[in-house]
């Protein structure tokens, strides 16, 4: 029993050594070289960190502001309408993102609004839409109406239900939505470079150093970076859904 | 309209596609009066409850709260605070944070102090900071209702607060609810399926069938005299008898006879409590089953096609009847109600 538990368990770990272990070490091994040390003494290194932070957290929030309000007309459909919806929501997944920025930038151009950082977060917001609607749109349709019945019947406007009940009862899918779209936008490449050559973000910057420079150390230092960030934002949001004891 | 009323409903009509879930509703509430609105599933009483608390609009009639026409006023802005039937506790806040929450909006002073006040009433002194989910259904019944009235509204609607709860649960509530009703002196409007349950809290019911009010009384009322067939087959058991009379005798479609002061073709309804069985005079019928309840006995006679169900009291008066026997069954000429066909 226990020996045929550990050969079905052989092939996942070696796949997990082999593209996951070893590369990480690489990675890190990468990073503490000269080059690596360098890479994160140079200030432009922290210009781009910043941006790209400042980037991620504005497209987050826009992202959260345009969300809520479709994913609680969603929820509030009829299941027939709902499912066309989320469909239509989900839709652009089946376009490649590069042909979908394209698309963008044709219709910014003309509007003389790209070549700017306010449209690479334009850009950055339709983009990973879905992935904060749908988070959004999965806790809200699971709160029941009876609460905020519960709520005006005690004297709340419905401005003031929906701040005191609605909302920190889809904490959870406000805190995933969040998650979804600020970890893959802290650390995106290519698009940014699309809509503004002049708005690089740390991606491309890692980008530039593995593919053009051929400086794999300072590409490995900013790497490891971003993998910290990510990991510990991960981490508190765990924490956060545990501590909550919802979902 | 009336001082003494607090809720007064003028022809209330409700239709969903079509069907008249609320069909042409006029009822006045007393001031401070434990009203039930009574009647099976589908009757349309959490509707018309919905109505009153203004998260459903009547399609014609008029609402009136302490004389106020409701018509467009909206659920945060009515004196009338609701007990859910799954109490819609708010699982996020804490017991004292549910029941702060109304206090909270009304900017109400000594938020603590009134919190402890409304725990103490309904026996959960010391609960404050417990999380809702923790709870009993029971504990969960109680916490709501003290969220309810803590803000003191002027009407109470409870919509079938009572029936997510085990049977003995139940039953103590049942008392411990018209006990905290009389000591506020705020008007109840209970919501309930369970005619038991309306006949031993209430000081008035209206019973309800198919969106329109079949009677309005008290519990004697509505046991001893009911209104319509509807009412005397909700409330209690009975025995029915068609047929017609001539002021002495009535005679059933199937051949029975006996004395009853009722004229024309009607009905007559005889509580099985209210029918004796001795062997002699009356209408002669076979036990077809004896049911030992303790209490009582509950015993299934046939006469003729027709089956009577009687209810004899185990007081140690009455003969034991046993299954087989031929026998007669009969009751006192009052105790055959008359009502309309």
């Amino acid at each position: 029993m226990k020996g045929r538990l550990l050969a079905l368990l052989a092939a996942p770990t070696a796949w997990l050594i082999l593209f996951l272990v070893i590369p990480t070490a690489a990675l890190a091994a990468a990073a503490f070289s000269a080059d690596g040390v360098r890479a994160l003494a140079e200030p432009v290194t922290w210009l781009l960190f910043w941006r790209s932070f400042r980037i991620a957290v504005v497209s987050t929030g826009l992202c959260l502001l345009v969300s809520y309000p479709v994913a609680y007309f969603i929820a509030g459909c009829s299941p027939r309408w709902r499912g066309l919806l989320l469909f239509l929501i989900v839709l652009p997944f089946w376009t490649n993102l590069l042909v979908r920025t394209y698309a963008l930038k044709f219709c910014l151009d003309p509007l003389g609004w790209s070549n700017s950082e306010a449209a690479v977060v334009v850009a950055l917001v339709q983009s990973f839409l879905p992935f904060m609607i749908l988070p959004l749109y999965s806790s809200i349709e699971k709160l029941p109406k009876r609460l905020l019945e519960a709520a005006q019947d005690l004297g709340a406007s419905p401005a003031r239900a929906f701040w005191t009940v609605t909302v920190p009862l889809t904490m959870p899918g406000i805190a995933a939505g969040c998650i979804l779209v600020f970890i893959p936008v802290l650390g995106i490449f290519a698009l940014p470079e699309f809509i503004d050559e002049r708005s690089p973000m740390i991606g491309s910057q890692i980008n530039l150093y593995f593919m053009k420079n051929s400086n794999p150390g300072a590409g490995s230092a900013l790497t490891l970076i971003l993998m910290v960030l990510t990991i510990t934002l991960t981490g508190l949001y765990s924490r956060f859904k545990k501590s909550e004891g919802l979902v | 309209m009336n001082d003494d009323h607090d809720v007064t409903l003028r022809g209330v009509t409700k239709s969903f596609g079509g069907r008249r879930a609320v069909n042409e509703v006029s009822l006045d509430i007393r001031r401070g009066e434990f009203f039930s609105l009574l009647g099976p599933s589908g009757c349309g009483k959490t509707t018309l409850m919905r109505i009153i608390a203004g998260f459903e609009s009547a399609d014609s009639g008029v609402v009136t709260l302490a004389g106020k026409d409701m018509a467009g006023v909206p659920p945060h802005k009515r004196d009338v605070n609701m007990v859910f039937q799954n109490y819609a506790l708010f699982p996020h806040l804490s017991v004292a944070g549910n029941i702060a929450f109304g206090l909270k909006i009304a900017n109400a002073p000594d938020i603590e102090k009134r919190i402890a006040g409304a725990l103490a009433k309904v026996n959960l002194s010391g609960y404050e900071s417990r999380a809702v989910t923790t709870l009993s259904g029971g504990e969960q019944q109680r916490v709501a209702l003290a969220r309810a009235v803590v803000t003191g509204p002027r009407v109470l609607l409870l919509d079938e607060p009572l029936s997510a709860l085990d049977l003995k649960l139940r039953k103590g509530l049942q008392a411990e609810l018209r006990r905290f009703q009389r000591e506020l002196a705020m008007t109840f409007i209970f919501v309930t399926h369970d005619q038991e349950e309306a006949l031993a809290m209430s000081d008035r019911i209206a019973v309800m069938n198919q969106g329109r009010v079949e009677q309005v009384g008290a519990p004697e009322d509505i046991y001893e005299r009911p209104a319509t067939r509807f009412a005397a087959e909700f409330v209690g058991a009975g025995n029915f008898f068609e047929g017609s009379g001539d002021g002495k005798t009535f005679r059933t479609k199937d051949g029975l006879s006996f004395d009853a002061a009722a004229t024309g073709e009607v009905v007559i309804m005889v509580r099985p409590e209210k029918m004796q069985i001795a062997s002699g005079a009356g209408i002669p019928c076979r036990v077809e089953e004896v049911l030992y309840q303790g209490a009582s006995r509950s015993i299934l006679l046939k006469a003729g096609d027709r089956r009577l169900l009687v209810e004899d009291a185990n007081d140690g008066a009455s003969a034991r009847v046993r299954v087989g026997e031929t026998t007669a069954v009969s009751w006192r000429p009052q105790d055959g109600l008359v009502l309309p066909r």
